[in-house]
């Protein structure tokens, strides 16, 4: 998340985060940088892991949580990019 | 002659740990352990913001810290310039990773996965005991270069004779090969860029070359450390590359320091004593029991505890190998001196203590990777303090038994001279540290110290004792008291010195990289106060 927007937010490094899509909702701990666009979160944990018997329960956030893999939304090279409208809130500080 | 190097380009590096990986699966490694890592710095605010990948590991030096250190011979360097971890030798005392400048080693006494408690198969199948315990570091790969050159292959050119992280690289940003060989990979990539090593100023001559700028490329500007805002850049993101705590030597560790000082200066008083008539020799045992009980944290402390009589092998270099051949002339001498309660054998048994004491202070100086201990100032520091603990001690029994009443204000006038100069040598050491710049955090630590170690060991004891001296009556409660606070402001110094001060070097940048067009950029060193000149 960008370092300024967080501010106006009151977020700091390491919070608690709800992110709220119009569909569903998850939660994970925010990461601050200056190289990414103000009105923009980036999320790594594109796929969640609700099988694998090693990589579930890992505390990511997940885009998959937030919306549905809908091919009518994904990108030529094969979902490199999962994009929805969110808001977010903080919901806990830094550990 | 071969130089097998590194280079690291940093224009092309794009952060994204497929070295990191690859070593990883090549190595088998702990998921508590990187050989190989990149380092990620991002400067200024959006939307003019840099970002800079750095490749870090072992650096393989040509003067390598821990090899010199390294009691047990387990840590050598090849002919070909690659240093190397013998782990059957290897008694784990982690020595090697406090004299190491650039973080590089690592250190797990039990197994950990990656996904939680459970092991894949994968983990179990490869899972290596032997690397329990013991130090291990980046190898260069060394099994894939000794492979490629039996079988005629070029280490650098034949991905099946180079590194696992060179192999793997997807920006052409890692590249090993002979330096020695001027028609070489990285030889001709050097003669074409700008670059530089990490840390030069340590002296340790890495084979891990950092590139940041076309050889043709206008001149960037000088760093000078004194001028340039290193640590207050504005927008500077380092996490990670900023100095971090020391993380093997624990308050074992500063036991051994705490009871070989405060026993060997005990030993030197008890020696002195025996000259007079009826003098307690048990001092002198109760000296040697303290100094064995130091040496046995120690053995507590180490990752390989049965393997401990390896720390005899290596004298000609290693500080603490000559700490335990002294140790070992020293018990059996000053045992016999107090068993046959000769003043004649005292003395000589006393000063191979002295010896003693000096090794552990030179021990602390040759940790390179700790900024807060490798100053020269540390070795006074450090002999000052073991005689006045020793001192305090004395003093604390001396004011409480009969039998050593003549000399009580003898010893009250010598240990608060001890104190008085030990307050010197702290006072040097930290004016060198602050001179010289060190991680701030050091600085931050040492500073809080400061004033309780004035009062504590100085400014208290010294008043006592004039007190004592104008009300004889209650001498013996004062000069006791006196001779507490002299050792305890010992024993706080050398616990804080060594578990809380002790913050490594952490990552620095001679420049940062063009990145495109443009000129490189100035040093980057967060987490060091800047050097006081002049």
């Amino acid at each position: 998340m960008n370092c300024g927007a967080a501010d106006r937010l009151g977020i700091r490094d390491g919070d608690l985060v709800e992110v709220r899509s119009p569909l569903n909702h998850t939660k994970g701990r925010v990461m601050l940088c200056e190289g990414i666009r103000p009105d923009t979160l980036l999320m790594i944990g594109q796929f969640d892991h609700w099988v694998t018997p090693f990589a579930k329960d890992l505390a990511a956030p997940s885009m998959n949580a937030l919306m549905p893999m809908l091919l009518e939304l994904t990108d030529a090279t094969g979902s490199s990019a999962d994009l929805v409208k969110v808001n977010v809130t903080k919901i806990g500080g830094a550990p | 002659m071969t130089r097998w190097v590194t280079v690291a380009d940093l224009e092309r590096c794009v952060g994204c740990q497929t070295c990191t990986a690859a070593c990883r699966h090549a190595n088998a490694t702990s998921p508590a352990v990187q050989w190989r890592k990149v380092l990620d710095i991002e400067a200024g605010t959006y939307p003019e913001v840099s970002r800079t990948f750095v490749p870090v590991g072992c650096q393989h030096c040509a003067d390598p810290p821990c090899m010199h250190v390294c009691p047990s011979s387990a840590t050598r360097r090849r002919a070909d310039g690659i240093v190397t971890i013998d782990y059957d030798i290897c008694i784990g005392c982690a020595y090697c990773d406090v004299a190491c400048p650039y973080q590089a080693r690592f250190k797990i006494d039990a197994p950990r996965f990656a996904y939680g408690t459970t092991a894949t198969r994968n983990e179990i199948e490869r899972e290596d005991p032997g690397r329990l315990g013991v130090a291990q570091k980046c190898t260069f790969c060394s099994d894939r270069v000794d492979f490629g050159l039996a079988n005629d292959l070029t280490p650098g050119v034949d991905p099946r004779a180079t590194p696992a992280c060179v192999n793997a690289c997807i920006a052409d940003a890692l590249h090993f090969g002979d330096l020695d060989d001027p028609d070489s990979n990285v030889s001709r990539l050097l003669r074409e860029q700008r670059h530089f090593r990490m840390h030069e100023e340590v002296g340790t001559q890495p084979g891990f070359y950092y590139v940041y700028a076309k050889a043709d490329a206008p001149t960037p500007p000088v760093s000078d450390p004194a001028e340039e805002p290193v640590s207050a850049a504005p927008g500077l993101r380092t996490k990670g590359v900023e100095p971090w705590h020391q993380q093997h030597w624990d308050w074992k560790a500063a036991g051994n320091f705490i009871c070989g000082g405060a026993g060997s200066g005990l030993f030197a008083f008890a020696a002195m004593a025996s000259m007079q008539p009826d003098a307690p020799l048990a001092l002198g045992w109760a000296a040697l029991a303290i100094i064995a009980l130091g040496l046995f944290l120690v053995l507590l402390k180490i990752g390989r505890p049965w393997r401990s009589l390896h720390v005899f092998r290596q004298p000609q270099r290693s500080w603490m190998a000559r700490e335990a051949w002294i140790a070992a002339i020293f018990f059996p001498l000053a045992a016999l001196a107090a068993w046959l309660e000769s003043p004649a054998m005292m003395i000589p048994a006393a000063t191979v203590g002295l010896g003693f004491l000096f090794s552990q202070a030179m021990i602390l100086k040759e940790a390179r990777g700790i900024p807060a201990w490798r100053t020269p100032r540390i070795v006074p520091l450090i002999l000052i303090t073991g005689l006045a603990e020793g001192s305090g001690l004395f003093l604390a029994v001396s004011a409480l038994l009969p039998s050593l009443s003549q000399m009580v204000q003898m010893t009250a006038a010598s240990a608060v001279t001890l104190a008085a100069l030990r307050a010197c040598a702290w006072r040097s050491y930290l004016g060198d540290l602050t001179k010289g710049g060190a991680p701030t955090r050091s600085l931050a630590v040492l500073d809080a110290l400061r004033p309780w170690f004035f009062v504590l060991g100085l400014a208290v004891p010294s008043m006592l004792i004039a007190v004592a001296f104008l009300a004889p009556a209650v001498q013996t409660p004062l000069f006791f008291f006196a001779a507490i606070g002299i050792f305890a402001a010992g024993v706080a110094l050398k616990l804080v010195v060594v578990t809380r001060a002790g913050y490594n070097q952490g990552f620095a940048l001679a420049h940062t990289p063009v990145r495109g067009c443009g000129i490189a950029g100035p040093q980057v060193k967060p987490g060091w106060s800047r050097p006081r000149t002049r």
